[in-house]
């Protein structure tokens, strides 16, 4: 969904009972309206962004503006409104609802690197709000885990004595806990050895350049002497990254790099990632 | 320093608005940009509103600032509504051309004006 953005009027025209904005970030200021009053707003199940910021009309509030922010731990129950008649002060724009994402995203990130010679993917968040038009008893605004997976991802070839890598960065705004899988697809006398590193990321409002960032872990020379069966050729390396405080990165990074420049696996890797706001169990 | 582009003007926001804060000029500076670009960005103009949502945002947060020693999280605030203006109005005006080139370029003049 790229703008304009629909409209939250048609939906309550066309009688139904929710307005649902699900949509890749167009970009890092990405802000949506509403014309209709909401029953309640809450995180939608296929969110990215953890936090949403809501702007509504509220006459005895300074500026006839509140705020809240909702997140998987808090919704909105309740009437909010938007007051088409009524005005924002100063701007004297009409008093509509307005979202945006309370965490910051640039697309210019520039994940670590170990080298210049790099196959990058870096993943947009999905921003996921609904509106509900009529009274709610509760909201339960848990979001899915969710699974990105990268069935083949092929090396860059090797230039002069510098491996390949492949790095992945992944929204994992509010999550707790993500489980990293690489796999080496094939059939090998000896397994191609492969290096893997994985980082958070907190943003900051500037350029993207990754910095600071925070290694979570870093494993390499993985399996240099696997025999693989005949049906397997895989390399399993599985942190499980736990953090049970919740929240503590914006995105994360995986990075994968040919540990042999002269012996990189042919096929590539196969990169598995759950993320999800379940802690890890003890 | 002036930036060349919506996407520095954004980049450049932290920096820029921290220099004001110290200056304690961080309030009339955001009504300043954001009061002479409203008209820029009329009501009627569906596709201008994400802009100037921002800029009412911004208004909202100006007017809500002490002239000096603004605390550092209401700061904080006024430089992630800044950035977020910045992106949005090179998503619509640059990226797909939803705005005019010239209410572009209007909000670009405006930062480098008043908070660069």
């Amino acid at each position: 969904m790229a703008y304009p953005q629909p409209s939250a009027d048609q939906y309550a025209i066309d009688g139904y009972k929710f307005f649902r904005l699900n949509t890749l970030l167009a970009s890092p200021g990405d802000i949506y309206e509403s014309g209709q009053s909401s029953n309640g707003i809450c995180i939608g199940p296929d969110s990215d962004i953890a936090n949403v910021m809501v702007a509504y009309f509220d006459q005895q509030q300074p500026n006839q503006m509140n705020q809240a922010k909702i997140s998987p731990s808090r919704s909105i129950v309740g009437r909010l409104d938007s007051n088409n008649d009524g005005s924002y002060l100063p701007s004297g724009r009409p008093g509509r609802i307005l979202l945006w994402s309370g965490d910051t995203w640039n697309p210019n990130f520039e994940p670590p690197t170990v080298s210049d010679n790099n196959f990058i993917i870096l993943e947009t968040p999905t921003l996921d709000v609904i509106e509900y038009f009529e009274e709610q008893p509760s909201l339960v605004p848990q979001r899915n885990d969710k699974t990105w997976f990268y069935q083949q991802l092929l090396f860059p070839a090797a230039v002069s004595t510098t491996p390949g890598s492949i790095i992945v960065t992944v929204p994992y705004y509010g999550r707790r806990f993500a489980r990293i899988n690489v796999f080496i697809p094939g059939v090998f006398e000896s397994v191609p050895p492969i290096d893997v590193a994985v980082y958070g990321t907190i943003l900051n409002l500037g350029d993207g350049v990754s910095n600071p960032t925070t290694l979570i872990t870093s494993l390499t020379d993985i399996t240099t002497d696997f025999d693989v069966p005949v049906n397997a050729g895989t390399i399993e390396s599985t942190p499980a990254i736990d953090t049970p405080n919740g929240g503590v990165f914006d995105l994360l990074t995986v990075l994968v790099t040919a540990h042999d420049h002269t012996n990189q696996p042919p096929n590539g890797v196969l990169i598995r990632i759950i993320t999800s706001d379940t802690p890890c169990p003890p | 320093m002036a930036a060349a582009n919506l996407v520095d003007a954004a980049s450049d926001s932290f920096n820029d608005c921290y220099a004001l804060w110290l200056a304690n000029t961080l309030k009339a500076k955001l009504a300043l940009f954001a009061n002479g670009l409203l008209p820029t960005f009329p009501q009627q103009q569906l596709n201008a509103h994400p802009v100037s949502n921002w800029l009412t945002l911004i208004l909202v947060a100006s007017t809500r600032m002490p002239s000096s020693n603004v605390g550092y999280s209401d700061f904080l605030a006024a430089v992630d509504y800044m950035y977020r203006c910045c992106w949005m109005t090179n998503q619509l005006g640059v990226t797909q051309s939803l705005i005019t080139s010239a209410q572009a370029a209007a909000v670009l003049a405006s930062y480098n004006a008043t908070i660069a």
